[in-house]
Formats: structure tokens, C-alpha cells, sequence
């Protein structure tokens, strides 16, 4: 594989880095956010239904 | 239509999501690593490479804003709750997207065009008014502390943006431009005609050992937009959920 060489390699390497970092970054925060409100939703369903949410 | 209804769509994104993303990480594993071990370009040598990424990226930023765009409108005109949290779950991923376009687009512009950026260039200053729409649409939601009218604003805005994507899509041949024109329409038709046994397409597209690739890596950006999108809108659901109980509980206490 012809990874990051080369004397292209300086616009090649950050354009998949940058890359990279932008889908990790809105991986994560999409999943940390959905499980953050999915379990303050599932909280408070609870608490109104008179169950302990723990 | 089926998708209107929040508990059919819970149920469908419950394991669509999924999937999209099991898709998404296969398609571009495979796609990007193909996009490394194919030959070096003729003309462009190994810049070639960014073929895999930025033509992807740009189109999936118009598709995460066509998104916006007709979720926003449907939130107006049929004051359709889903419809606002589709609009409202788009526009992080979309601005990502258009970011990322513009990016390497200025690092495949430079080895190439001998530029960084072009203000006068069509292309890329409709692509940066699609960013700016993109940021205009959630600065205005953030702006706003009565959500319905931050939301009713925001959709109207993302509206008045949807026909900068014919001039984003159409700038190319409309004026002059630096930019080459559309890589992932002739390229999709033609691997769809030559799949269907139409043989050679009018319009060739690229160089047969880089259609894997290329049509890889942009289905598995297609996915991964669809993917992040599903469970945003998801956590849209929650969202309004725990505010409509916590409300409730206020109520009662």
C-alpha cells in the first residue's frame, strides 16, 4: 500500500487525517449524545410510572 | 410516508441504523484501501488518491443539505415534529461534510491548480455558501429560546438555501471554473451502464481500475450520512421526550 509518500504526500496524508477525525468526531458525538437523552427519556418514563429508574 | 410516524420510525431506525453503519466501515475499508494500492495517475500521479475522498465528501454534503432542505420543509408546511427533528439532525453532519469538501478540495487544489482557494471560482464559493447555510441553520436554532419559532426560522432558512444546490451541482457548466465537472453522476451512470451490458457509456468517466473505488467509498460515505443521521434523529425523539416528561413532572411537583 502506498500510504502517505511521496512528495504528494503532504496534501494526500491531512486531506484522510482530517477525514478521519471528522467522522470519528461525529461518530462519537451523535452516539454519546442519543444514549445520553435515550437514557434521561428512559429516566423519567420511569420515575413517572412510579418504578426506580436505577 | 411510513417513516412519518414516530414509533414506525423507532422501530425502522432501530436496526437500520445499524446496518447502515456495518455497510458504511465494510464499503470504505475496502474502498480506501483500494484507493491506495491502485496505480498512480498519468496526469495527476498520486494526488489521484484524493479522488476517493473529495468528490464523495462533496456530494454527500449536498445530499445531508437536500435532506435539510425537504425535512424543513415538510416541518412548515405540515408542522411535522419528525420532519423538524430530521432538519435538526442533518445540519452537524452536513456542515462535517462540507467542511471536509472544501478541505480537500484546497489540498488537491494546490498540487493541481498551483491555488489554495479561488474566490472567484464558481464551485468552490457556491460550496462555501452551502457551509455558511449550513452554520446560518444551527446558529439560528442556538439563537433563538422559544424552540418552535428557533425551529420554524431555521427551516425557512434551510429552505431559501435548497436551490444553492442546482448552483453548486450546475456552476461548473454555467460559468468558468477551475473545476472539472461532475465526477460522481457520469461515473455512477456509467458503471451502471456497463453493469447493465450497455457497454461503453457516451460519457466514459474514469479509467475502469478506478471505478471500485470510487463508487465504494462514495456508497460508504452515502451510508455512514445515513447511518449518523438515523440515530440523530433518534436522539431528537429522546430529546423532546425527556423535555415533554420532565414538563410533566414539573407539572405534578
Amino acid at each position: 500500500m502506498d500510504l502517505f509518500t511521496g512528495k504528494y504526500a503532504i496534501y494526500i496524508g491531512p486531506s484522510y487525517a482530517a477525514a478521519a477525525i471528522v467522522f470519528a468526531w461525529l461518530t462519537i458525538d451523535t452516539l454519546v449524545r442519543a444514549r445520553s437523552w435515550r437514557r434521561k427519556a428512559e429516566a423519567l418514563q420511569a420515575q413517572k410510572d412510579g418504578k426506580d429508574p436505577a | 410516508m411510513f417513516l412519518a410516524n414516530p414509533q414506525r420510525f423507532m422501530s425502522f431506525s432501530k436496526w437500520a441504523a445499524p446496518i447502515f453503519g456495518v455497510l458504511a466501515v465494510g464499503m470504505l475499508g475496502i474502498g480506501f484501501t483500494l484507493g491506495f494500492t491502485v496505480p498512480d495517475d498519468y496526469q495527476q500521479g498520486q494526488t489521484v488518491r484524493l479522488l476517493f475522498l473529495h468528490p464523495q465528501v462533496s456530494f454527500v454534503s449536498m445530499m445531508a443539505y437536500a435532506a435539510m432542505g425537504v425535512s424543513a420543509f415538510f416541518g412548515v408546511v405540515f408542522r411535522h415534529l419528525l420532519a423538524d427533528a430530521a432538519a435538526r439532525a442533518a445540519a452537524p453532519i452536513g456542515a462535517g461534510f462540507t467542511f471536509l469538501a472544501l478541505l480537500t478540495g484546497a489540498f488537491w487544489g494546490r498540487p493541481m491548480w498551483g491555488t489554495w482557494w479561488e474566490w472567484t471560482d464558481p464551485r468552490i464559493m457556491s460550496e462555501l455558501v452551502l457551509f455558511l447555510f449550513f452554520l446560518g441553520y444551527m446558529a439560528l436554532l442556538s439563537a433563538v429560546d422559544d424552540e418552535a419559532k428557533a425551529t420554524r426560522a431555521a427551516n425557512i432558512l434551510a429552505m431559501v438555501g435548497l436551490p444553492n444546490l442546482a448552483v453548486v451541482h450546475f456552476s461548473v457548466y454555467w460559468w468558468n471554473s477551475l473545476h472539472q465537472g461532475s465526477s460522481i453522476t457520469t461515473t455512477i451512470m456509467a458503471w451502471f451502464h456497463s453493469l447493465s451490458g450497455g457497454g461503453q457509456a457516451d460519457k466514459p468517466g474514469l479509467a475502469p481500475v478506478y471505478v471500485a473505488p470510487f463508487v465504494l467509498s462514495f456508497f460508504g460515505l452515502a451510508c455512514l450520512f445515513a447511518a449518523l443521521w438515523l440515530v440523530r434523529i433518534r436522539s431528537e425523539v429522546w430529546r423532546r421526550k425527556a423535555q415533554a416528561l420532565a414538563v410533566q413532572a414539573a407539572g405534578k411537583a
